[in-house]
């Protein structure tokens, strides 16, 4: 994320496409124009907002061909067929081309597509998963209802679609799976539009208007407490409402999970000026809300005699910036997203250096070699050094520690998530 | 509906969003001829001189090139015409694609890249650069529709506007992204019975708890348009040689070709081995269709299977059989007879009459060892190890000799079962560990004769052999060797006729096309990646690079 010094703010110019602010939460959009703003996450926001859109379309038209009292079955159906092209876009599955469409060519499946369509997994991406779940079966009933010859058969099969629906559009008081496309749009950096202001929601706010977000998730928005009417159309998301030195504070429903982030990391970490912790914000942390620090499972010194068995047993394979040439990485970013993504433990970890490794000649390595081992691999993936040793004996509370990105900043962190030995 | 409408209609239906009606349209002309070739070529592909457009020549699998410039009175005079370096690491195991004067090869991590054939100046590029499951290879690319077509690392399948390079569509194709992949080059059909197109394409998770799969995808938009399982389920015949569960993470990965017979819309695949790979106790039976050469009939709106004739029941040595099925027609004892090869990692090449799948002949061109014996908890010695073998290069048949050109490796290991196979997303699903590899790793080409079985000629090194082979009408076979040698033999007598050391550890095909009516060769070379043996130095690093040779 961008952390914008206060001064380089400017005065809020409200505004907001009429779709979104009808339909949701924290519907404003906090007006470009400042130098620093947060650029990747354009596109993504805009994605989102059509996907809510489409879905919006597509509830739209059931509602209206429901009201109109209508009983020729070419009402129903072609409402049936314009909500399945809002769903699936023009080229998906099911596009019905003569029925028309009041939603864009993408769909909302594709528009999710786009937006999943990346090896990272981030704190939207279980939600979108979810959605889109929902929003297939709401496709499978609406063709069952596009098909219908009896209009109860249409009410039924209609009406189940609505439901997942509504559970696709969510609410914007939930942060995870259940916050469907309005939790992820209230709650998540996807809510972000394209060149507003960020700052990092761990500390106070200082600049008006913008959002502060941290490790993905949006914590609060602020706005400027002058005379003035800000257009916060439709149910919003917040829990709390608090002026702060002359600005308006709206908490968001991921607020306590940020803070409770925030506190962790104040644990582990001194607070660094912003400029280095701008430079490390490279992946999207999610907040660790319990559990307190990561654990220290090796000495520096083991790390240091690891590096060079790595040096002479694994670097060909897996390569010396540890990301891998033929073989896959195993420190960093894309080895703590995937361990966590299929839900690796410290136990398999170890399991695959200690009896899988070296692949041409696997547990040829002493125990307490591949402990060493382990002990670099860990370092390298930002785990803190402590004063035990990895132990060449396995141990059962290993299966308990899971593995992934380790929360808080880490100096020296490079733009592959890979930390030094220091 | 008028025809405007109708127009209309077809052109939303196919247009993919980032490409527009206009250029939608234009697909059913002639202006993406041009690029990429029509259905009816890839039926015609054996009989091309210039182009290269399936991975092993044509559908039959057969890398026979009736080019026939460079002969073995002039093969001494070839030279390198050019040399293009990659910005990627891992191996380089592609098959390049030839079309109309552009090269369009891929390296390890999904980078592609086109190039003009007659120069090896980049056109455009693309890097994917995605997540590794557990290693890295990409084996080429696709053309067909105006676009290329790959799959990845993480389970999409891609397609590229061949023209600019710039990405038409991106889908995720597997089920599972923890432990499915892509590695194989797409297949590009054109099935006359529905007059569509499609892109073939099978899965790699064999070896990771995932059960393999041969699916169709509409070139437009990549929805899967049939997909044929390679593990039945239950109720399905065959679904009985699984013990238990055990077909659940049963393997048989469709990881390596795909053969067509367009006459008779037959399609053959070898598939891959059962897993846990090394322990069988818990998966008792035969494992249908792992190890299998299957004859599957796709004249229909699904595949339906014909036939299949399992090389290796029950193996639990990872000895899979990647060789391309070759489909040709050989003389067997006088009688000319349509027929199939195929080769595994167990050393053996066989010989299936195409019909009816049933063996011909029998033909091991490895060192074999300990075959019988299953890996067990102290572990034992059996040969070849799980490099093979015979690899995926593929191979070839000349009817000017009735050989059949294939190369092997000679490698042993010290295999170890476990106790139990433990599932771990994103891990190999082994029941034991990699073998540790055992004595000196050599290799060789080899002529077999397909009248017999017996050996024509056998030439031998002293490291593995997995550049497969290339004959030509004019009476040469090309293979690389590992240690980093192209070379050219008789293809009547074995005798090395030219080499050239490229600089990089070969495990790719050699490939020959035209531009301008002149004709060249091409091998890549590069980093040894899985094929790694202590015999070969491991400094300095090897570049990952394509090497293209004429006569001057």
């Amino acid at each position: 994320m961008t952390v914008l010094s206060p001064d380089s703010a400017r005065p809020a110019r409200i505004a907001g496409p009429v779709a979104f602010l009808a339909l949701c939460l924290l519907a404003w959009v906090l007006m470009p124009g400042t130098a620093m703003a947060a650029a990747t996450l354009a596109d993504d926001h805009a994605q989102a907002v059509a996907t809510l859109a489409d879905v919006n379309a597509a509830i739209a038209e059931l509602v209206r061909a429901d009201a109109s009292y209508i009983a020729d079955p070419k009402v129903y159906h072609g409402a049936a067929e314009r909500a399945i092209n809002a769903l699936a876009g023009t080229h998906g599955d099911g596009y019905v081309a003569s029925a028309g469409s009041s939603g864009d060519a993408a769909g909302a499946i594709g528009h999710i597509d786009s937006l999943l369509n990346r090896t990272a997994t981030l704190v939207w991406t279980s939600p979108l998963e979810g959605a889109e779940a929902n929003i297939r079966a709401a496709v499978a009933h609406l063709q069952d209802a596009a098909k219908a010859h009896e209009l109860m058969d249409y009410a039924i099969a209609a009406s189940r679609a609505l439901d997942y629906l509504q559970v696709a559009r969510g609410r914007p008081n939930e942060t995870g799976v259940f916050g469907g496309l309005e939790g992820v749009l209230a709650n998540t950096e996807l809510g972000v539009p394209a060149g507003a202001q960020q700052q990092d929601a761990c500390r106070a706010p200082s600049a008006t208007p913008s959002y502060g977000t941290h490790g993905g998730y949006i914590a609060w928005v602020v706005l400027p407490a002058g005379n003035g009417t800000h257009d916060l159309a439709g149910p919003s998301a917040v829990t709390s409402l608090s002026l702060q030195n002359g600005m308006i504070v709206l908490r968001t429903a991921a607020a306590k999970l940020v803070a409770d982030a925030c506190a962790a990391h104040a644990k582990d970490d001194p607070p660094d000026p912003p400029a280095t912790q701008a430079a490390a914000q490279v992946t999207q942390t999610p907040p660790v809300s319990s559990g307190g620090p990561p654990p220290a499972l090796y000495t520096k010194a083991q790390a240091e005699r690891g590096q060079s068995i790595f040096a002479t047993k694994c670097v060909a394979c897996h390569g010396a910036n540890l990301q891998g040439t033929a073989a896959p990485s195993v420190a960093g970013n894309d080895f703590l997203v995937t361990a966590r993504h299929n839900g690796w433990t410290l136990e398999i970890m170890r399991y695959i250096v200690f009896e899988q490794m070296p692949r041409n000649a696997p547990s040829t390595l002493s125990p307490g070699d591949s402990a060493d081992v382990m002990a670099y691999l860990l370092a390298s993936s930002c785990y803190p050094a402590g004063h035990k040793a990895f132990p060449p004996r396995d141990d059962p509370k290993f299966a308990n520690i899971k593995l992934g990105p380790v929360p808080g900043r880490h100096p020296g962190q490079n733009a592959k998530g890979v930390c030094k030995l220091n | 509906m008028t025809l405007r409408q109708k127009l209309r209609a077809t052109a939303a239906l196919f247009a993919p969003a980032t490409v527009g009606l206009v250029a939608a349209i234009g697909i059913a002309g002639s202006a993406s001829a041009q690029t990429t070739p029509s259905g009816q070529d890839f039926v015609n592909a054996a009989a091309d001189t210039a182009n290269w457009i399936l991975p092993h020549k044509s559908y039959t699998g057969n890398n026979y090139t009736p080019a026939a410039q460079i002969t073995p009175a002039n093969v001494r005079n070839l030279r390198l015409a050019w040399k293009y370096t990659a910005d990627d690491t891992g191996p380089m195991e592609v098959s390049p694609i030839v079309y109309n004067g552009i090269m369009y090869i891929t390296t390890a991590h999904d980078h592609v890249a086109a190039l003009n054939a007659a120069t090896g100046k980049p056109i455009w590029s693309f890097t994917d650069d995605p997540h590794v499951i557990s290693f890295a290879a990409n084996r080429g690319v696709a053309l067909f529709d105006g676009n290329v077509y790959f799959g990845t690392l993480d389970g999409h399948l891609i397609a590229l506007n061949a023209k600019t390079g710039q990405k038409v569509w991106d889908k995720v194709a597997v089920d599972d992204t923890a432990n499915s992949f892509y590695t194989m080059s797409p297949v590009p059909y054109h099935d006359p019975e529905t007059n569509r197109d499609m892109i073939i394409m099978g899965v790699s998770d064999g070896d990771w708890g995932g059960n393999g799969n041969i699916a169709a995808y509409n070139p437009q938009n990549g929805a899967v348009i049939w997909r044929w399982d390679t593990v039945p389920g239950p109720g399905e015949p065959g679904h009985d040689t699984w013990s238990g569960d055990s077909w659940k993470r049963g393997g048989a990965a469709a990881w390596t070709g795909v053969t067509i017979d367009s006459a008779t819309h037959t399609m053959y695949l070898d598939l891959g081995n059962p897993s846990p790979d090394f322990l069988g106790s818990v998966r008792k039976g035969t494992n249908l269709y792992t190890d299998s050469m299957v004859a599957l009939d796709i004249s229909g709106a699904k595949p339906k299977l014909k036939w299949y004739h399992q090389f290796i029941p029950h193996d639990t040595h990872d000895w899979d059989p990647p060789m391309q099925p070759v489909l040709f027609t050989g003389e067997v004892n006088g009688q000319s007879r349509k027929l199939l090869a195929a080769g595994d990692k167990a050393g053996n090449l066989w010989i299936v009459d195409a019909e009816t799948g049933k063996l011909v002949d029998h033909t091991a061109v490895s060192f074999q060892k300990g075959q019988n014996t299953q890996p067990t908890l102290e572990g034992n010695i059996a040969c070849p190890n799980t490099l093979g073998g015979v690899e995926y290069q593929g191979g070839a048949y000349d009817p000017a000799t009735n050989n059949f050109y294939v190369s092997s490796e000679n490698e042993c290991g010290f295999w170890k079962a476990s106790k139990d196979a433990v599932y771990i997303a994103g891990e190999f699903y082994l029941g034991g560990a990699f073998p540790k590899l055992v004595g000196p790793d050599t290799g060789q080409v080899n002529a077999v004769n397909v009248s017999n079985g017996v050996f024509s000629w056998r030439h031998h090194f002293n490291l593995p052999n997995y550049g497969g082979a290339l004959v030509t009408a004019s009476g040469l076979v090309f293979s690389g060797n590992l240690g980093g040698n192209e070379h050219a033999f008789d293809a009547k007598t074995g005798n090395i006729l030219w080499s050239y050391d490229t600089g990089g550890y070969i495990q790719a095909p050699t490939e020959a096309f035209e531009v301008n009516g002149k004709e060249y060769v091409v091998v890549a070379s590069g980093e040894a990646g899985n094929a790694k043996i202590p015999e070969l130095p491991t400094n300095p690093p090897r570049p990952n690079t394509i090497n293209v040779f004429s006569v001057p």
